[in-house]
């Protein structure tokens, strides 16, 4: 266990990048504190299986929860380096009364979660168990510091059937119509039925994935980690910007749409549904992002004005 | 392991820096959890219990007044739904039969999932309609007499153009035909789970294409009903669920 008792805490008090060697195990122990490497311990062998069920064909492979993986990552990565940054000393007072609270709230949404393969109860549990373990260690103190990657978190849990197949059945005809209107304004010969739509000689079926949701997820992933890495101070931005996203990643979606329409009217069925199709996806995504850093200058400008 | 960091030592740090017996406790709930989920995980299958029912071997082609028609080409999806379709369903049943004293034609369609979970659950008739392009009323709860047993079903009249389909349908998850709302679903899935099963789920779907809706029910139901009794009374829970309700 202690093979280098003579080492330093200080060693391990900030895990520098520049460290030559990996710091030894009593080193780790001791940066983290026994309590946490303890929490730590109990959470993997909680949330282990959760995260490997939900990575090998569970909810995060699907379309609408693929930006899970992702968030996940970067809220732990957000997690340590705050963490880390604090020196121990700052850390806080405990509050296990929260902390049990909490731990609870986790049992409760993950036995039947995890037994019923309801994956948005166990996931949730995830955040739940986390913020536990922060409030065992550093109590509200520590809690509020790292307040955003633990509510950031929340993203990645992946939305239930119900709600997933009700705002795609909003959304698909929705973007189809819109698609149609923008052709049609075109004087492109085209015609709507449902989630089908007609272009020359062509059909094209608007599927669960075009209609966005996925999109719409990530794009809204990457708006919040961006105004949370600005720090924008302004409530303006910090509010309406998130709230934009949503007719920003319509827009997107539409657009590809209508783009990939066009594509399989002059050049063919195949062109629409081959290479373009995933390049058209790209391209999509490209605008989001253009359209979402746009809208922030707006915004900018905007809160300036006033 | 014991507490030989009390690391340097800031005041506030006293306390979290030793370990105390909630810690562990809390790690041993944290494992608990994760025994208690996987002790009420269910295991066996409803498809199990019913002897892995085969729809396409449970429907025969010919029965009372019904022949299968020939296959015409016609088709009842986008080709590009049906992969998706396979994705979500464990077998699928599509069929035309004829009804022989009038020539009318009987569109028939089973879409059956062994294992109703997460992404793998079935999807209800009127959602599936409206994205091909049907304009679809809301589903109406009615009741047919078949073999002087009560059958819950949904009736719903889908138009498309000069199209329009008159449908029945119903929905059984395990032992239980669904009726009210979506919820209803997934609380049975989740009730029968709780009880260590995991439902199956089928959809059992006949329609028409008519204009005239009580006239086309009238039909359909003879047609449920001659169907039922040629399945035989061994597979009909494979159909309606259990005999009781």
């Amino acid at each position: 266990m202690s093979d280098a008792p003579q080492r330093s805490t200080l060693d391990a008090v900030a895990p520098r990048a520049s460290a030559e060697s990996w710091p030894s195990l009593t080193a780790v122990v001791g940066f983290l504190g026994a309590p946490l490497a303890v929490l730590l311990i109990g959470l993997v062998v909680m949330f282990g299986p959760t995260v490997f069920r939900l990575l090998d064909g569970g909810a995060w492979t699907e379309p609408e929860s693929s930006h899970g993986p992702l968030i996940f990552a970067i809220s732990l990565w957000l997690l340590w380096r705050r963490f880390a940054a604090i020196p121990v000393a700052e850390r806080g007072d405990p509050a296990p009364g929260g902390a049990w609270c909490a731990l609870l709230v986790a049992s409760v949404l993950y036995v039947p979660g995890r037994a019923l393969g309801l994956a948005y109860l166990e996931t949730g549990a995830l955040v739940w168990a986390m913020l536990a373990v922060v409030l065992f260690v550093g109590g509200f103190g520590l809690a509020r510091r790292l307040w955003f990657p633990l509510a950031f978190m929340l993203l990645m849990i992946p939305l239930p059937m119900f709600i997933v197949s009700h705002v795609s059945s909003w959304l698909k005809p929705a973007v189809s119509m819109a698609s149609v209107a923008v052709l049609r304004f075109m004087d492109y010969p085209v015609a709507r039925s449902g989630a089908i739509i007609d272009i020359g000689p062509y059909q094209l079926l608007v599927a669960d994935a075009c209609a966005g949701m996925s999109t719409l997820f990530m794009l809204e992933t990457l708006g919040i980690l961006y105004l949370h890495l600005v720090r924008h101070t302004s409530r303006l931005r910090n509010v309406a910007l998130p709230v934009l996203i949503v007719p920003i990643s319509f827009v997107a979606n539409v657009a590809r749409v209508v783009v990939l329409a066009l594509i399989t009217y002059h050049f063919g069925d195949e062109a629409g549904q081959g290479f373009m199709h995933g390049f058209a996806g790209i391209l999509l995504f490209v605008a989001g992002l253009l359209l979402m850093y746009g809208t922030d200058g707006l915004l900018r400008l905007l809160g300036r004005a006033r | 392991m014991s507490a030989t960091t009390d690391t340097a030592g800031g005041t506030s740090a006293r306390d979290g820096g030793k370990i105390r017996a909630w810690h562990w406790a809390a790690a041993a709930l944290m494992a608990f959890s994760l025994l208690a989920a996987t002790w009420l995980t269910p295991r066996t299958t409803w498809y199990e219990r019913l002897g892995r029912p085969d729809y396409q071997a449970l429907v025969p082609t010919a029965f009372g007044d019904w022949v299968l028609a020939p296959a015409t080409g016609y088709e009842f999806l986008v080709p590009a739904q049906t992969d998706a379709l396979n994705e979500i369903y464990s077998q699928i049943v599509a069929r035309t039969y004829i009804h022989q004293p009038t020539g009318r034609r009987i569109m028939l369609s089973l879409a059956y999932g062994d294992v109703q979970q997460g992404v793998r659950q079935l999807h209800r008739p009127e959602s599936c309609y409206s994205s091909q392009g049907f304009n679809v009323g809301d589903p109406r709860p009615d009741q047919a007499t078949v073999d002087g047993r009560n059958l819950d079903l949904f009736r719903l009249s889908a138009v498309a153009h000069e199209r329009t389909e008159q449908v029945t349908y119903w929905i059984r998850i395990g032992d239980r035909i669904i009726m009210g709302p979506a919820n209803d679903l997934n609380f049975t899935r989740m009730a029968m789970g709780l009880h260590g099963i995991i439902a199956d789920g089928l959809l059992f779907r006949v329609s028409e294409i008519a204009r005239d809706p009580a006239d086309s029910d009238r039909l359909q139901d003879r047609f449920i009903g001659d169907l039922l009794a040629a399945v035989g009374p061994s597979h009909l829970s494979a159909f309606v669920g259990a005999p009781t309700s």
